[in-house]
Parts: C-alpha cells; sequence; structure tokens
C-alpha cells in the first residue's frame, strides 16, 4: 500500500470522526422531529386524543424555546442519561426538592452550582466541605447541590 | 505412374516428395508424372515451399537451456499471480470496505422513536428546564 493511499485514507478517517464530534447532541425529542410528517402523525395518532394533544403542546412549547437554551437542555438530558439509573433518580429528585426551595434560595444553588462548574472535581469536594458552604447552605440545601452535582461537566 | 490423387495414399506421396524421403524410382515417377498433371504439380510445388519456408527457419538458433528458461518464466507468471491473489487483491477488498464504512452517510433519519420515550424526554427537559442556566 503506498503512502500516498494511506494518507487518503487517513484524511477519510479524521474527517468522519471530525463529523461525527461535530454532530449535536441526540435526544428521544431530536429523533421525533427527524421522523418524516406522516412518520410523526402515524406516531401521535396512536395515543389518546388527550395524550396525543398535551404531548404536541409540550413539544410545540419545546420548539419555540430559543436555540441555545434547547442546546443547553440537550447537553443536560445527555449528561443525566449518561448516569446510571439509580444516580438519575437521585438527580431528578433532588431537582424536585430544589424546585420546592423559595426562589431566592433557589438562586443562591443555582450560583454555587454554576461556580462548581468551574471546578474540577476535587475542588468542587473541597467546597463542599468548607466552613463557607455549610454556613451558606442549610443541611437540605447542601443534600440537594450534591445530589446535583454529576449534572455539572467534567473538568 | 497412375495419379497419386486417386489412391488413398497421395498426401504420403506428396509430403514425402516435398521432404524428399521417397525412394529415387518412386520419386522420379512422381517427377514424371507432374509433367503432365496440373493437380498433382501445384500440390508439389506447394511441399516444396513449405520445406524452403522450413529450411530457412533453421537459421534461428535456440539457446542450450532454452527450456529451463521457459519453465523458469512459467513459474515466475505464477508465483505473481498467487501474489496478487494473495496479497493485492485482499488489500484492495480491505481498502474498499474501510472506504465504503468511511463515506458512508448516516441514512436519512427515521428512527423508530416510542412516543413514551418522547414524553419521558420532555418530561426530564421540563424538570431540567428549572435550573436555568446554572449548570
Amino acid at each position: 500500500m503506498s503512502g500516498r493511499t494511506l494518507l487518503v485514507i487517513a484524511a477519510m478517517l479524521v474527517s468522519t470522526l471530525s463529523a461525527f464530534a461535530r454532530r449535536p447532541p441526540k435526544t428521544p425529542i431530536d429523533d421525533f422531529e427527524r421522523m418524516s410528517p406522516e412518520q410523526r402523525q402515524r406516531a401521535l395518532n396512536r395515543l389518546p386524543p388527550a395524550q396525543r394533544t398535551k404531548l404536541e403542546e409540550r413539544l410545540q412549547r419545546f420548539r419555540q424555546l430559543p436555540p441555545e437554551q434547547q442546546g443547553a437542555l440537550r447537553n443536560l438530558y445527555n449528561r443525566l442519561h449518561e448516569l446510571p439509573p439509580n444516580q438519575q433518580e437521585s438527580v431528578r429528585k433532588a431537582i424536585n426538592r430544589f424546585s420546592d426551595q423559595a426562589p431566592k434560595r433557589q438562586q443562591a444553588m443555582r450560583d454555587e452550582l454554576r461556580s462548581m462548574g468551574a471546578l474540577p472535581a476535587p475542588d468542587r469536594e473541597a467546597r463542599m466541605a468548607s466552613r463557607e458552604f455549610r454556613q451558606n447552605f442549610s443541611r437540605r440545601e447542601q443534600g440537594i447541590v450534591r445530589d446535583m452535582l454529576p449534572l455539572l461537566p467534567s473538568r | 505412374m497412375k495419379c497419386p490423387l486417386e489412391f488413398d495414399r497421395s498426401a504420403e506421396l506428396i509430403v514425402g516428395y516435398g521432404a524428399r524421403t521417397l525412394d529415387p524410382a518412386t520419386a522420379a515417377a512422381f517427377e514424371r508424372h507432374i509433367v503432365s498433371c496440373d493437380e498433382c504439380r501445384a500440390a508439389a510445388a506447394l511441399q516444396k515451399a513449405v520445406w524452403a519456408a522450413l529450411d530457412e527457419s533453421q537459421d534461428l538458433r535456440v539457446c542450450p537451456d532454452f527450456d529451463r528458461r521457459v519453465f523458469e518464466r512459467i513459474a515466475q507468471a505464477e508465483r505473481r499471480g498467487r501474489w496478487l491473489w494473495q496479497v493485492l487483491v485482499p488489500a484492495a477488498a480491505s481498502i474498499a470496505l474501510a472506504a465504503v464504512l468511511l463515506l458512508r452517510q448516516p441514512p436519512p433519519a427515521q428512527p423508530a422513536v416510542q412516543m413514551e420515550q418522547v414524553e419521558h424526554a420532555l418530561d426530564d427537559m421540563d424538570l431540567l428546564k428549572q435550573l436555568g442556566a446554572a449548570i
């Protein structure tokens, strides 16, 4: 095999891999949106009318989100689904507990998660163990933040 | 002499005349006959021309190891053939397969997604939306 042939094969391999890397994260919603209109209609028609109407409304709401928010949600969704099922469940429960908190406390936890997102994993643990963290958040809030940590991107 | 073309061994006689292998008496009788027989004369002339051409070709010299070299070249050709099938063809097939795999575009996406999965994904999206731009 000549060097030129090897180069051509290598170039093809690199371009294919980079195309895969550029591929946006995929969710079942994206799979549904990629179906043909006829297929989508057939799939929706299999649902009871009330459920179908509700689903169509939810899909429409998702479509109306700004593209950057859709992208952020897709990333979060994929990070959530990369976790083992039991961890996924504890993240979901933590988000539910989070939404039960007062808006101000929600914002404090969001801010904390955002700053932790910029840290490497060992530093996140150190931050959780810090006196400042323990003073800023109740035990319940600390638990919520801890359970949501797996959603943070790895550094 | 009776015309040789009228009996079964005519070819043998005419070829023998051209090759000069007839006994002198038969050769002389045949020479007398062709004076009066156009067909035998034509056949004898043709045979003589063939033998003259063969005589000229005797000047071609064949080297002593002609046979060995012929068989060697046959063996080389066979080895080349084996190499072609054992190395080149599998290599070409591998390259073709790699090219097909690399160039293959994902088929137009028409996944068989379950509506239940879509609903669960929307549930998760709604849940994650509560985090805002926190993460």
